[in-house]
């Protein structure tokens, strides 16, 4: 009885797929990580939104940058940005301004306030209100030099993302 | 002369008419001709042999003149070496 041989080694399956006589020179080409290039493409497309004036709003000015706040989730399945969230970081005295113990209404697909009783700051917690929610979320926040908030979404004042770059933007 | 081993931790697949290899070292995942795995595949983690060595290796078993395989990968090591495939070994 033999046994049975033993399997082509992968050393072996790699060389005998090179011809005898024929030697050409190794070639590398890199895979690019699909995550790294969707957060690049995601931040080129909001800087160039922030940076131009062709979207939506004032431009901002150039000391004026961003950061994100999670959408709390409503059991009537509407999103929220809460004022005292917000304001424990920044501070803005505008009528759209959601002041701590507010609540602000977001359509979390263009980040524009939401029509009806939540479209301007409401004192009115919104029905089970919670960040604890998949996938999460998110508004865009502007804020300038001094710390204080220049718009929230596409309230107050400053380029809002575009349409096309906001979905990739709120999955982050 | 600069001597090589090949990277630790280098995973490699047959995926059509070429290779998709992984470098730990690098993070990267990179896309390879059967040239390049057998270069990889002529060294060892643990013993440094010299582009002459691994091209009296590959010459040996491709029918081929030292010298021409010599000249062919001549701008190849850089480049594998950046890929995170191989290490320069320092010393004697």
């Amino acid at each position: 009885m033999q046994s049975p041989p033993e399997s082509p080694s992968q050393p072996q399956a790699a060389r005998r797929k090179l011809v005898r006589g024929v030697f050409a020179a190794p070639a590398i080409l890199t895979v690019c990580s699909g995550s790294a290039l969707a957060s690049q493409s995601s931040l080129r497309c909001l800087a160039t939104h922030v940076a131009d004036n062709t979207s939506v709003t004032p431009k901002v000015g150039d000391l004026d940058t961003w950061t994100r706040v999670q959408l709390h989730k409503a059991t009537d399945g509407n999103y929220y940005v809460s004022g005292t969230q917000l304001s424990t970081v920044f501070a803005n005295s505008g009528s759209w301004w959601p002041n701590p113990g507010t609540w602000l209404g977001i359509n979390a697909t263009t980040g524009a306030a939401v029509t009806g009783t939540y479209s301007t700051p409401q004192t009115i917690m919104p029905p089970g209100a919670t960040l604890a929610y998949s996938p999460a979320k998110y508004v865009v926040v502007r804020f300038n030099s001094t710390g204080n908030v220049t718009g929230v979404g596409t309230a107050g004042t400053g380029a809002n993302v575009g349409s096309s770059c906001w979905n990739s933007f709120k999955a982050g | 002369m600069a001597r090589f081993v090949r990277a630790p931790g280098v995973l490699k697949a047959s995926l059509g008419e070429g290779w998709v290899v992984f470098s730990s070292l690098s993070g990267e995942t990179h896309l390879v001709n059967g040239e390049s795995v057998a270069v990889l595949e002529a060294l060892s983690p643990e013993v440094p042999l010299s582009a002459c060595q691994v091209c009296e290796t590959l010459a040996h078993e491709y029918g081929l003149q030292v010298s021409e395989l010599e000249a062919t990968l001549a701008g190849s090591w850089g480049g594998l070496v950046e890929a995170g495939l191989i290490r320069t070994v320092a010393g004697p």
